[in-house]
């Protein structure tokens, strides 16, 4: 009989996808937007998982910045593999300084801090109120992200929450670089648990999914479908 | 291409070479070819003995459709023009091979790629049509050519080109594109392909395992610069020495199936060529182990 021999050592591993949440924790977030907020990251986790099950090369790292007087790792540094990823309840109060949300971020995106041959990572961002950031911070953290290869790389989405005079529109649209997406607006509850859960899901997907090659003269990005229609049945706003 | 890992070949007194290409994970499930190739020759040319070794890798997805065949035709270019290197109709130097070669290579494989395509789908009309056409051909390409006294070695685009030599040191002769993340690669079928090549001349001196490997391959082990993968090529090296290249060439098959499986998902070929120190250094060897004998001696006294 012949010699079966041993696979060589080395541990094998799936390639990365980072995965970040950045949510506004402020005092205006109190209330039943914290409390979607919570309840619809707890509902799409599992629909993430559901999603990337056809594409088994892939491990996702999650990961969640929160800011309010300032911004912090809810959940990080080191990002939790989705399986083990666990979302504990936020509170709000304070200001919103998504800026130095924004910044953490990069900080987070460096070539040294993330696999350089990873997935596409994904970037939602969560948010009621215009940040109480200087603009020329705000302004310095989005071309900061703009010049990171993986910032550039990412798919970043924002998602505002409550009436359009009560946030910042094209502050947050800065953010987002899927064109045909835009803001996605959530009006109330339901379009919160609608956008959360499309946008995570969809971006997952689409990052997963991306090319199997780009060549570097093509600077094309991941483009993620369009985002579902706002028709919802309530008419609660928050 | 998704052999099941062909005979190794035998460069007399340059050593051994063997390679495999398999099927990604992820390429079995979609129902989608391998778009790896490789190419190993052996032989003399011009009388002296050359082991040359080709990867490509295609770009894989729709609008490379036709990238397994620029693949296929990359490995078989780079052979060609690797044996006309100081050999044959061509003169050539070593000296002059990283000013030359990148040409070379990427004028012929587009040559062959556009004979190809005519035959597929006609000539194209314009130049525009015919970037495009290119493009559905897109590949990355390493090759190396072993030789009595030097190791010839060429990339375009993502892969790894690595030598554990003798003395059981690692090293990544050609450097790594810093600028390359995610799956950005260069490509043959870049408009300034030409530039972006990488090559270097090694003296082949004391030898070692040459891997020449698809993305593929490291990115099951996080990336060819992670320990893990290190420690792979060390434990390559090993089962080599412990059970003989005959026996690792007929595991590897399944091997890379079961990285590609648990790990990248992508296509993985895998090219090794166990290179013998040159009869010089050799010599060397010995008398610098007399050297240090002496040495020794003299510090004892």
């Amino acid at each position: 009989m012949a010699t079966e021999i041993p696979v060589p050592d080395g541990q094998v591993t799936k390639r990365t996808l980072n995965f970040f949440w950045l949510t506004d924790c402020s005092a205006s977030m109190g209330g039943k937007k914290i409390a979607t907020l919570n309840q619809a990251i707890r509902e799409a986790l599992p629909l993430i998982q559901k999603a990337v099950e056809s594409h088994p090369q892939v491990q996702i790292m999650m990961s969640a910045i929160k800011f309010s007087d300032e911004a912090e790792w809810h959940i990080g540094p080191e990002a939790v593999p989705l399986e083990r990823f666990v979302w504990s309840e936020l509170s709000s109060d304070g200001l919103t300084a998504t800026a130095k949300a924004l910044r953490m971020l990069g900080q987070a995106l460096s070539i040294e801090r993330m696999p350089r041959r990873g997935f596409p990572p994904v970037c939602i961002l969560i948010s009621d109120g215009f940040s109480t950031d200087p603009e020329e911070e705000y302004n310095g953290a989005i071309a900061e992200l703009n010049k990171l290869p993986w910032g550039m790389k990412a798919i970043r989405l924002a998602i505002a929450l409550g009436e359009e005079t009560e946030y910042n529109e094209k502050e947050l649209l800065k953010f987002v670089n899927q064109p045909g997406v835009g803001l996605l607006k959530a009006h109330n509850a339901e379009e919160l648990l609608t956008y959360i859960k499309w946008a995570s899901t969809e971006a997952t997907l689409s990052s997963s999914r991306s090319k199997s090659k780009d060549l570097r003269d093509d600077t094309s990005n991941v483009v993620l479908s369009t985002p579902p229609p706002t028709i919802t049945s309530s008419t609660e706003p928050f | 291409m998704d052999c099941a890992g062909l005979p190794p070949v035998h460069g007399a007194d340059l050593g051994w070479a063997f390679g495999c290409s398999r099927r990604g994970a992820s390429h079995l499930r979609k129902g989608k070819p391998c778009q790896d190739a490789y190419a190993l020759w052996s032989g003399n040319a011009q009388e002296f003995p050359h082991l040359i070794a080709a990867v490509a890798d295609g770009h894989g997805d729709s609008l490379h459709d036709l990238s397994q065949i620029g693949a296929s035709l990359a490995t078989q270019v780079a052979v060609q023009e690797l044996l006309a290197i100081n050999t044959g109709e061509r003169k050539e130097t070593e000296g002059e091979f990283s000013r030359t070669f990148p040409y070379r290579v990427t004028e012929r494989w587009r040559s062959c790629v556009e004979a190809d395509a005519v035959r597929r789908v006609g000539a194209p009309a314009q130049d525009a049509e015919k970037d495009s056409l290119i493009r559905r051909y897109g590949t990355t390409l390493l090759a190396a050519r072993v030789s009595a006294s030097s190791i010839l070695l060429s990339q375009i685009g993502d892969g790894d080109i690595v030598l554990l030599g003798s003395d059981a040191r690692l090293s990544y002769p050609l450097a790594t594109e810093q600028d390359l993340i995610g799956l950005s690669t260069y490509s043959l079928a870049s408009r300034n392909a030409i530039s972006l090549w990488k090559t270097a001349v090694l003296p082949r001196g004391g030898g070692g395992l040459l891997l020449l490997a698809s993305d593929g391959l490291s990115d099951s082990f996080g990336g060819s610069d992670h320990p893990e993968f290190q420690r792979f090529v060390h434990s390559l090296r090993e089962r080599i020495d412990e059970y003989g290249i005959g026996k690792v060439a007929s595991s590897l098959p399944s091997w890379l199936s079961q990285f590609s499986e648990r790990g990248s998902g992508d296509d993985i070929t895998l090219v090794l060529a166990d290179i013998l120190p040159s009869p010089d250094e050799e010599e060397t060897e010995k008398t610098g182990t007399e050297d240090t004998d002496d040495a020794r001696d003299g510090t004892e006294d």
